[in-house]
């Protein structure tokens, strides 16, 4: 992967995922999150969500995604998140997680770039909205 | 669980995880992830995982409500490692009926190479 100069303003290329209940069960295998209000449509209903929803980490985790495809080892290695969770996503939902390059920071010689980042639905609602903070060098 | 007895400080147990690749199959399958394709673990996988400790240990009710998350990756950590997580309590309010609690936690190699850092808020319902 070339380096790439990065300028303020400069938009990360965004990622879309569709959350679907098959994807909510996958990640709740994978972390041991079986919280009923992600799986059992029955319980979820009762609760102020109103249905199922999915887990704030699996929605942080397409930022991740999208850090990692834009800064590689950078991000998986040395990333940093400071995020809210500020909406539900649903089965049916169709995220985008975007990035945009808001100043950069030099710490101990190296130089970092920090971003805002965050997650929309298909209707534009926010999701997740936050910073994120990846060394260049 | 005896949520006013966790004072701000509480420290939890550490407890042990092995990043298994089982999991990370799981992980990648749920995220549409291609990262792992840098061989270590993803940041949020990382989290998520080190986040499982705690849920065991927190009792969390159903219904609670992940608010936040800040977290900072200090090296890659690989499948098969086993790592440590070590946490505590930072905030633990009640307001308008309901309970507000924020944990730090530190993920580190046996040896004690730190790997991870965060802080989860979340609020329990009564």
């Amino acid at each position: 992967m070339g380096k790439r100069e990065w300028k303020l303003g400069d938009e990360v290329s965004p990622l879309l995922r569709e959350v679907t209940r098959e994807r909510i069960k996958a990640y709740a295998e994978a972390t041991g999150d079986f919280n009923p209000i992600h799986l059992d449509e029955d319980f979820a209903i009762s609760t102020p969500f109103g249905g199922i929803v999915a887990h704030g980490m699996l929605i942080l985790a397409y930022i991740s995604e999208m850090m990692a495809g834009a800064f590689g080892e950078n991000w998986v290695n040395r990333g940093k998140l400071k995020v809210r969770f500020r909406a539900p996503a649903r089965p049916g939902d169709v995220i985008s997680a975007y990035g945009v390059i808001k100043g950069f920071t030099e710490k101990d010689d190296h130089l970092f770039a920090r971003l805002e980042v965050g997650c929309r639905n298909q209707v534009g609602e926010a999701v997740i909205t936050g910073e994120a903070e990846v060394p260049l060098d | 669980m005896d949520y006013d007895a966790l004072k701000v400080g509480h420290e939890f147990s550490p407890d042990s995880f092995v990043l298994k690749a089982g999991a990370m199959a799981k992980y990648l399958e749920a995220v549409g992830g291609q990262s792992y394709v840098y061989q270590s673990a993803p940041p949020t996988a990382l989290a998520a995982l080190a986040l499982k400790t705690l849920i065991d240990k927190l009792y969390l009710p159903p219904g609670a409500v992940h608010t936040s998350q800040e977290l900072e990756v200090f090296g890659p950590a690989y499948v098969g490692e086993e790592l440590v997580c070590q946490a505590q309590v930072a905030q633990n309010t009640i307001r308008g009926g309901r309970r507000f609690m924020t944990v730090e936690f530190r993920v580190a190699r046996q040896g004690g190479t730190q790997v991870l850092e965060g802080l989860t808020s979340l609020i329990l319902p009564f």
